[in-house]
């Protein structure tokens, strides 16, 4: 009876031992901020500026950044335009920042930076008594963003006997934590009568709130092995780069490569991208008598 | 026969209808022509045209508006008594005595005199109708009130109501206006009675030309029609017949010896000028109005002075600005001035003989910001028909300037030290035409009092503002793409610059979202400067590549006069070049009188040559700028009242 149970405790030890040992020294908790469009979140200070600003007095516009995207924000510059200097007077109208850090397993609600302009107000015209001065608070910055997936490749399209894996023409995606994103992936098999390639095209879109001026792609890799071609349907020279427009935020990219292996297999598609990207939203301030 | 014989003969035949010496067709034509005229004669609506188109023709040429006025209400008689065949008659009669006789004077003569008098007239024509079995009632009192009121309304037509609706009520069409002005609307009338008659009768050769001279006429007036303003002014319910024709000489804008559009044509047509027909007799009513205008300022026709005029007012003519601005809406409190009367129509003034009449009003004054313009005051007191002066007449204290107005009246001035102000204003005649005394009565009936108060001084100041863009900037992306082909190029080139247009389109929206915004805005003074600076007049963006026009001018906001531009300065152009010469961004302006009360003294047009370097190349995509204009000027406001005034007899106390 005695052995019995000792032998029962030492199962549940083991069991025990080996439930928490799993994992091999990683963190305790596995978070894929790889995902959604989430990107950089800007908002006022309270009373930065204040709601009503009076005649010849100083106040300040401080903003609060926070990255929600899972990449670092680098080459940032905030600048603040249109505003009339007869009725506000800015020390400076531009801040810059070098990174903001995006969000990550040591910082998951992602950096956060304050940036103050400092400035003051002049008189009204003649006996006015209010003025509203519109301007426009505009920020830019370059970033990456990966994407990563696993595919079947089957460049046996007609064999009836292979139970490979199972080759979805395509796929859509929800994001992979920034503003631009890879929405859907074609997967187009040629089969060795013609090549024997396979092509991807990667459709990307801006999902946020501003707009992209221009992607690169920086890295392109199916399993172990770079594609053997990859461009933007828009780009231009060496089409690895493309300018967007304000109508057209979407860009088209097409890669192919040379099946080497006669049977299915699963691999992982992993492109690199750098872009810049560009935000800007109008605010009031309101000056009194 | 001998030569006495042939002679006696001749000289017999001379007697006769035929012309002597006349035979065969000849003398056919004639007896034709003489025959038509009798019988057109005979028509009720020749006598009516006859004598309405040469008393047009005679006023015209001579300027005489009176004469032409008071005939028309003999056509007007006329008109309801023969040619309406006394339909209308009563109302027209009764009308008469109310308006001639009776001064037509106020709100409650409208309910006590015009409604009775349509009443009566309809009711008296319904009865006798009926009386005289050729009608019932009810047909011969509609038909009272309809030709009756007709004739009248043309009456008034005639003489000048459209002229006086246009400036005060609603915005009518200048060509009616310009229509009805100058063609003589009882020959028409006539001309229509002629034509109705003839087509019941023989035909009349004579008819026929009238008919396609009047109709020549009409269509040349209808061609050329010109835009003037109006400016009466009356304080009775209906004006009288003076007003009218004055309102029509003011809506000549006392040009009332300008050239008649109808000759402009017939010499445009006779110089050949047929392919730019229009533009010729533009040019001749414009040539011919300047040189009224220049004659009415002192400066006869023919001399330096008078040509140094017409050039100038060419030259404003020909700058042809109409720059838009706005009130500023954040500014609630403008300058602006009232002289309100202490009675709400007329004065009744009872004096004792020899005693001073004293005609009070009160000079209401804001002045918010506390400019300190000067405030000079005089008046005036006329008769109340013709206008004329009766005498000379002052402002009761403040400080005598020394100078007098153009009637004749001294001017007195004082500053203005506070926000508001009311200041009671005492008009007393100081020597009149003939002697105060207990025989003479004067100043024992009805007269008008002229007050007049002149701003001196007066500042105003205007902004604009505008965004710079370098859109050369846009292409600096496509500049770092190495080997591309030139299609390539300018592909992305072109969608660079579509893309900035859109982002232009945002911002436009986005920052000058109202209209206000994107023109120049003052405050709601007597008088408001009004600028625009940009590749068009309420562009607010301005790109480096754009070519850029500078346009001012003044608008008259109230309902006086802008007597003197001062001066005016324009602020924050430091770097910018013009063009050409004669583009200064400061000035003062001597104003022509035909301008004084419009809306539109042209300053300035401009073409901007260069841009300074913080405009051409904002260092931060976008600069935006306040430009300011600032004008003193002085202004002028009138305003006339009734008194009746009476003098206490010695019995009575």
């Amino acid at each position: 009876m005695i052995k019995a149970n000792k032998i029962i405790g030492i199962v549940l030890l083991s069991l025990f031992l080996l439930g928490c040992g799993s994992g091999g020294g990683t963190k305790q908790i596995d978070y894929n901020f790889k995902q959604g469009t989430s990107g950089l979140q800007v908002s006022f200070m309270d009373n930065a500026p204040p709601k009503k600003i009076y005649e010849n007095s100083n106040f300040n516009v401080i903003l609060k950044m926070e990255n929600k995207a899972a990449y670092d924000l680098v080459n940032g510059q905030i600048t603040l335009s249109g505003i009339n200097p007869q009725y506000f007077v800015f020390e400076k109208k531009t801040e810059t920042f070098s990174i903001l850090e995006g969000r990550n397993l040591y910082l998951p609600d992602g950096g956060v930076s304050y940036i103050e302009f400092p400035a003051k107000s002049e008189k009204l015209f003649l006996n006015a008594e209010s003025y509203q001065g519109k301007y426009f608070l505009n920020i830019d910055f370059d970033s990456t963003m990966e994407f990563v997936d696993t595919i079947c490749i089957n460049p046996n399209l007609y064999s009836v006997y292979d139970a490979g894996c199972q080759i979805e023409d395509r796929k859509s995606y929800s994001g992979q934590g920034a503003p631009l994103a890879v929405v859907e992936v074609e997967e187009i098999i040629h089969p060795e009568t013609v090549g024997g390639q396979v092509e991807f095209r990667f459709l990307l879109r801006n999902r946020g709130q501003g707009e992209v001026e221009y992607i690169e792609l920086t890295k392109a890799m199916l399993g172990s092995s770079e594609f053997d071609e990859c461009k933007f349907k828009e780009g231009y020279f060496d089409s690895k780069k493309v300018l967007l427009t304000k109508q057209n935020q979407e860009a088209l990219l097409v890669c192919k490569t040379h099946l080497k292996e006669q049977g299915s297999y699963t691999t992982t598609v992993l492109l690199d991208f750098n872009y810049h990207y560009e935000m800007q939203e109008v605010h009031n301030l309101m000056l009194y008598e | 026969m001998g030569k006495a014989a042939a002679i006696g003969g001749a000289l017999k035949s001379a007697g006769s209808k035929v012309t002597p010496g006349l035979t065969g067709a000849g003398a056919g034509a004639t007896a034709v022509a003489t025959q038509s005229a009798a019988k057109s004669f005979r028509n009720k609506g020749f006598p009516l045209f006859l004598a309405a188109v040469i008393i047009f023709i005679i006023s015209q040429v001579l300027g005489l508006s009176d004469f032409y006025g008071y005939a028309s209400v003999l056509f007007m008689v006329y008109c309801a008594y023969a040619v309406f065949e006394g339909r209308g008659a009563y109302i027209v009669t009764i009308f008469c005595v109310w308006y001639f006789l009776l001064g037509r004077a106020s709100l409650e003569s409208v309910l006590y005199y015009v409604v009775p008098i349509a009443l009566i007239g309809s009711i008296i024509h319904g009865l006798l109708g009926k009386f005289k079995s050729k009608d019932t009632f009810a047909h011969g009192f509609t038909e009272e009130i309809l030709y009756g009121l007709g004739a009248i309304l043309i009456f008034f037509l005639d003489i000048g109501l459209v002229e006086m609706v246009s400036q005060g009520v609603v915005n009518l069409p200048y060509i009616l206006t310009e229509i009805l002005r100058l063609i003589p609307l009882w020959g028409y009338v006539g001309l229509f009675v002629m034509i109705q008659d003839e087509e019941k009768g023989e035909k009349s050769f004579f008819i026929t030309v009238a008919k396609w001279l009047g109709i020549a006429y009409l269509v040349s007036i209808i061609i050329f029609a010109s835009s003037i303003a109006s400016g009466a002014e009356g304080e009775e319910l209906l004006p009288g017949i003076e007003q009218f024709i004055e309102a029509k000489e003011t809506a000549q804008g006392k040009f009332a010896k300008t050239e008649n559009p109808a000759y402009s044509n017939l010499k445009c047509v006779v110089q050949g000028r047929f392919n730019d027909l229009p533009v010729c007799i533009k040019d001749r009513q414009d040539d011919s109005k300047r040189k009224v205008a220049c004659e009415a300022e002192g400066f006869p026709e023919g001399t330096t002075s008078f040509n140094e005029c017409t050039a100038e007012l060419k030259e404003l003519d020909n700058k042809n600005i109409n720059v838009v601005g706005f009130n500023d809406k954040t500014i609630k409190e403008p300058i602006t001035a009232e002289l309100i009367p202490k009675e709400a129509k007329k004065y009744d003034l009872l004096h004792e003989k020899g005693q001073a009449i004293k005609i009070p009003i009160d000079l209401e004054i804001k002045n918010p910001r506390l400019d300190p313009f000067e405030v000079y005051v005089s008046c005036n007191i006329t008769t109340q028909r013709r206008k004329t002066s009766i005498g000379e007449a002052e402002i009761v204290g403040f400080e005598n300037k020394g100078e007098n107005n153009e009637k004749g009246s001294k001017w007195k001035h004082f500053t203005i030290y506070k926000t508001e102000s009311s200041i009671p204003l005492i008009c007393q005649p100081t020597k009149l035409d003939y002697e105060l005394n207990e025989e003479t009565r004067i100043f024992n009936g009805s007269y008008n009092v002229v007050f007049y108060v002149e701003f001196k001084g007066v500042n105003t100041t205007s902004r604009l503002e505008r965004s710079f863009f370098n859109d050369l900037k846009i292409y600096d992306e496509i500049n770092k793409i190495k080997d591309l082909t030139s299609e390539q190029e300018q592909e992305l080139r072109g969608k660079a610059r579509k893309d900035f247009e859109e982002e232009m389109k945002e911002f436009l929206n986005l920052k000058y979202s109202s209209i206000e915004s994107r023109h120049s805005t003052g405050p709601e003074d007597f008088a408001r400067i009004d600028f625009s600076f940009g590749p068009s007049e309420g562009e607010p963006i301005i790109e480096t590549s754009d070519s850029i026009s500078f346009e001012a001018d003044v608008d008259n906001l109230g309902n006086g006069k802008i007597t003197n531009i001062n001066s005016y300065n324009f602020i924050g152009f430091n770097g910018v070049t013009f063009s050409g010469s004669g583009c200064s961004l400061s000035g003062s302006l001597n104003v022509p009188q035909k301008f004084m009360k419009s809306s539109g003294i042209p300053i300035h047009l401009c073409w901007v040559d260069n841009l300074p370097e913080e405009m051409a190349n904002p260092a931060l995509g976008d600069e935006t700028v306040e430009f300011r204009a600032e004008l003193e000027y002085d202004y002028l406001i009138e305003r006339e009242v009734g008194i009746t005034a009476g003098v206490i007899d010695d019995k009575s106390k």
